[in-house]
């Protein structure tokens, strides 16, 4: 499929946008294990403090550069399995939003008036700019799938009417469903409670309500971060492995996207284990459906041995365990080079799939809440499979869109071993420093706790620090070595015809399955188990209970920026 | 679907029911619960360790930036060995994060309501305190102990 | 069928309407069943009294704090008009008040009988010996409180239902009581067993299972229909 103009100045921005801001990201992960083993004992390096970087290193790797590379990918795949053209612009005007949206975030985090953190709880507040920012680069995201790709795809069922949604555009089209009602909640609270504390509108608000609606959307989004992964390891992983490779089976794969369609709303409360204002009975029910979505993966990893069984075997493996000899570890012919990013991303998720049934085991959690444990779970999903497969076909993308080969192959496909061996450690380190002795995470922990100066110092905890500054280093590497590759892609002479094409397989087996493909039943579905599931929470935080609203405050002062002439409490207390 | 592939959704679903049996044996059997809404205890403002009976405490905690107020402005308090504490948590200000180390207390601090938890101190000891939750520019100095006789 | 699976459902989402108490409510499914310790209260009189003694009737245990100017006096008050209507204190059943603040003494359980005109024959306002025996009695019921200024107290405001043999029945909660439900908590604890009282332990599992089988039915009709959509060809 031939790329050019507009269409492809956009495609290849939004793929090399990410990744220059990911380097900021990236950078501010390297000194923050060095902060946290007391390495650097200061508030900040070079002008930037240490919750500041935290901010950057959330914000940049978790929403900016996931949710462009997301578009860009998706913008691909439609484009390239249904061959119709893309609207400029549509595009256009996601493009601007998105990108003006990351600018105006960027500005405030970048000038330290945003130190609130990925998940921005108030009544901690940044500048309206950070939360404005947000809403911009959601809605721009958004804007290609209502007014690009679902037309198109209307356009090629009318000419299509005998087949079936192909596999990729089904994963594509599941995430950003997804995508769409778990941003209405984070939406709602950005816009009737962050914004209008911020610029000073509403004197306080009720912050446990801003937490719940929070995690609506904080935990839905891990798997729009990891289904475009999932589309990946379905559609391309076959393929990359022979090239009369299949994927096992097309059924089970829309299944688990079904399966993540329907559990991944009614789940938020995990995170709000060990908050007040919740009844317990609450949490369980959302541990339970936790556990539901935890099926689909373990559906795709079956899918996915299968497929990678039978792919190997073609290319001559045989027997139990011999086909693992026939697998392109680390090959550089054609594109072969992305399969090492997938592979890796797999080893990382297995891991980091089995940690998350701990999160979200309900009592067990209370050991882990918070602690480093987390972070040490996160960086193998979101740091392991995610990040890699969109490192890899960002890399892959590029290639096809400047029409050369990628420049220094081997560094490329070296870098997510490297990658995975550094987050091993980081995260061996993380998840039993924070699970066995109570790690904080979110902390500058060298100027403190891991400082021999200070009274709070707790030897304990040294040495989970400094093999996550070894791991840290590994993983700094490794994201170089793609650096180097990317950027030397980037910067080589255009070679032939730019175009867009992926390495699509077919599926071995192949039933047609009308249940599973009637989306609009599913997503009526998936909304209604969601506000059941979360109606009796946001009862429990507005009517069940005492609240007071709370004033906003900055993250250097104890004294509000809102005060309200009497809190609500010292009025109660009069009484 | 094919039989291999049934067979291992099956299991999954097993396992999966499996452990989720075990968390509820564990929550309603062993009574390792969670916090839960508490409907009518205000939001106090001072800190204060009350002593009921001589292993019974009520522990009234207030996290504000950057300490825990545990006892009129103490960061640190004592109990014997063998007290059974009811911890009352609020927040004065943002929200703060309690985990009191080798225990099962964990709770979040949010300002304008109360959290609880119970904990049982069977071994003598210094037990750490940690802000867990990003509150502002001192995060990392706000801790406290509590120390078992 | 169908009808019935979704009336699990509703049991399974109605089943954690909470029960509306106040303070930090007790964990009925860690307590009902269970046996109380022997412990020695004094009553207002300053006499010695073990719970035991009280056994061989069916007893009605309201914790209460004697200095309480809000829900306690209420629940008294709401006992005086409703016990007659079920029977006498003494003959039929025991009515305990249990003062559960740790610093009450003998004194102030005068005050509170003489106050509130309690204190027939058959209810007993006592206090516990000491704070060990009175902690011991308030974990076998799960009855938690929280301390304001001014000693006075957060507390869930409950009746617990103990049958002849000093087993926990039945918590009923609330300043208001409905004679029709303290009839039948009486009746548990004479020994009346009724099916719903049963079930309730399992109505967690009840409904979780009732939710499952909603989900495959409604999936089983959806994929028929389409099924029968696609045969026909439309």
């Amino acid at each position: 499929m031939r790329v050019s103009g507009s269409i492809r100045f956009i495609l290849l921005s939004e793929i090399v946008f990410p990744i220059l801001l990911l380097s900021f990201g990236v950078y501010h992960g390297v000194l923050q294990v060095l902060y946290r083993a007391g390495i650097i004992k200061a508030n900040s390096v070079l002008g930037i403090e240490y919750y500041q970087g935290l901010t950057l290193h959330g914000v940049i790797n978790a929403i900016v550069f996931t949710t462009i590379f997301i578009v860009a990918f998706g913008n691909g795949v439609v484009l390239y399995l249904l061959k119709k053209p893309l609207r400029p612009a549509v595009q256009w005007l996601s493009w601007l939003l998105m990108f003006g949206g990351t600018l105006m975030a960027s500005w405030a985090m970048f000038s330290g008036k945003a130190n609130v953190l990925y998940t921005f709880y108030p009544p901690l507040i940044a500048h309206w700019s950070f939360y404005v920012g947000a809403v911009l680069l959601v809605v721009g995201s958004l804007v290609p799938f209502f007014l690009d790709w679902i037309p198109n795809y209307l356009a090629w069922k009318r000419e299509n009417t005998d087949k079936k949604m192909p596999l990729a555009v089904f994963g594509v089209f599941v995430n950003h469903i997804l995508w769409f009602i778990m941003v209405i909640p984070v939406a709602i609270e950005l816009i009737f409670q962050l914004i209008p504390l911020s610029l000073g509108i509403v004197k306080d608000i009720n912050p446990l309500l801003a937490r719940t609606l929070f995690w609506f959307f904080g935990h839905p989004v891990v798997y729009f971060w990891l289904l475009p992964a999932y589309v990946m390891l379905y559609t391309m992983l076959p393929k990359l492995i022979s090239d009369k490779g299949k994927l096992y089976s097309d059924t089970a794969a829309r299944l688990a996207f079904i399966l993540f369609l329907m559990f991944s709303l009614p789940v938020g409360l995990h995170h709000q284990f060990t908050d007040p204002g919740i009844s317990n009975s609450w949490k369980l029910i959302h541990a339970f459906f936790t556990f539901l979505v935890a099926l689909p993966s373990m559906i795709t990893a079956f899918t996915v041995a299968a497929s990678m069984e039978y792919s190997a075997k073609r290319e001559g493996g045989e027997g139990i365990f011999y086909w693992w000899t026939k697998l392109p570890y680390l090959r550089l012919e054609g594109d072969r080079w992305l399969f090492s990013y997938l592979f890796a991303g797999l080893i990382l998720f297995f891991v980091g799939g089995i940690t998350g049934i701990v999160n979200a085991s309900y009592n067990v959690n209370l050991t882990v809440h918070n602690t480093a444990y987390v972070p040490g779970h996160f960086h193998t999903t979101v740091g392991g499979l995610s990040l890699l497969a969109f490192l890899g076909m960002s890399l892959y993308m590029l290639s096809k869109l400047k029409g050369v080969e990628v420049k220094f192959k081997g560094l490329a496909a070296v870098a997510p071993y490297i990658w995975v061996q550094g987050m091993f450690m980081f995260s061996y380190a993380m998840m039993v420093g924070g699970a066995l002795e109570g790690f904080p995470r979110r902390t500058n922990t060298g100027l403190s706790y891991l400082n021999p100066d200070s009274p709070l110092y707790r030897p304990e905890w040294v040495g989970y620090a400094q093999l996550s500054v070894v791991g840290g280093f590994l993983l700094g590497l490794a994201f170089v070595f793609f650096l180097v590759s990317f950027l030397a892609t980037l910067f080589a002479p255009n070679g032939q015809e730019p175009k867009l094409e992926f390495p699509i397989a077919q599926a071995y087996h192949d039933t047609p399955s009308p249940v599973l493909n009637n989306l609009k039943a599913w997503t009526l579905a998936s909304v209604l188990l969601a506000v059941l599931s979360y109606l009796p929470a946001l009862y429990d935080v507005t009517q069940r209970g005492i609240f007071y609203n709370s004033p906003a405050y900055h993250d250097k002062s104890p004294v509000p920026i809102t005060p309200t002439e009497t809190s609500q409490l010292d009025k109660e207390v009069k009484d | 679907m094919d039989r291999a592939e049934r067979n291992a959704t099956l299991l999954a679903l097993f396992m999966l029911s499996f452990f989720f049996g075990l968390v509820v044996y564990a929550a309603k059997g062993l009574k390792i619960d969670l916090p839960t809404c508490i409907t009518d205890v205000q939001p106090f403002k001072v800190g204060k360790l009350i002593r009921h009976a001589p292993d019974r405490y009520e522990l009234h905690v207030v996290a504000k930036m950057w300490f825990f107020d545990m006892n009129e402005g103490q960061t640190r308090v004592e109990v014997p060995r063998g007290s059974v504490v009811d911890i009352y948590l609020t927040s004065a200000d943002v929200v703060h994060g309690f985990h009191i180390n080798d225990t099962n207390v964990n709770l979040m601090a949010v300002p304008g309501t109360v959290n609880y938890a119970r904990v049982k101190f069977d071994r003598p000891g210094t037990y750490h305190v940690v802000c867990h939750e990003f509150c502002g520019i001192g995060h990392q100095d706000m801790a406290a102990q509590i120390v078992v006789k | 069928m169908r009808a019935f699976l979704l009336l699990l459902l509703s049991l399974f989402l109605f089943s954690f309407a909470n029960t509306g108490s106040t303070g930090i409510p007790p964990n009925e499914s860690r307590t009902v069943g269970k046996k109380l310790p022997d412990v020695e209260l004094i009553d207002y009189t300053g006499r010695l009294l073990r719970l035991s003694e009280l056994s061989g009737k069916p007893v009605i245990l309201n914790p209460i704090y004697t200095h309480c100017t809000s829900a306690c006096p209420l629940m008294t008050k709401e006992l005086k008009r409703v016990l007659p209507l079920i029977g006498k204190a003494g003959r039929d059943f025991y009515v305990i008040s249990l003062t559960f603040d740790p610093q009450d003494g003998v004194e102030d359980l005068k005050r509170f009988v003489q106050r509130e005109g309690i204190g027939e024959p058959g209810w007993f306002v006592v206090k516990a010996r000491d704070g060990s025996e009175l902690f011991k009695l308030l974990d076998a019921i799960d009855f938690r409180f929280a301390t304001l200024p001014g000693r006075e107290f957060v507390h869930p405001n409950v009746l617990v239902f103990l049958s002849k043999d000093m087993k926990i029945v039945k918590y009923i909660y609330g300043v208001n009581y409905d004679p029709l439900d303290m009839r039948l908590a009486l009746g548990m604890a004479k020994g009346e067993t009724s099916p719903l009282a049963v079930l309730r332990p399992y109505l967690f599992f009840i409904g979780l299972a009732g939710l499952s089988l909603t989900s495959v039915l409604l999936v089983v009709l959806l994929s028929k229909k389409k099924r029968i959509q696609a045969k026909a060809g439309i």
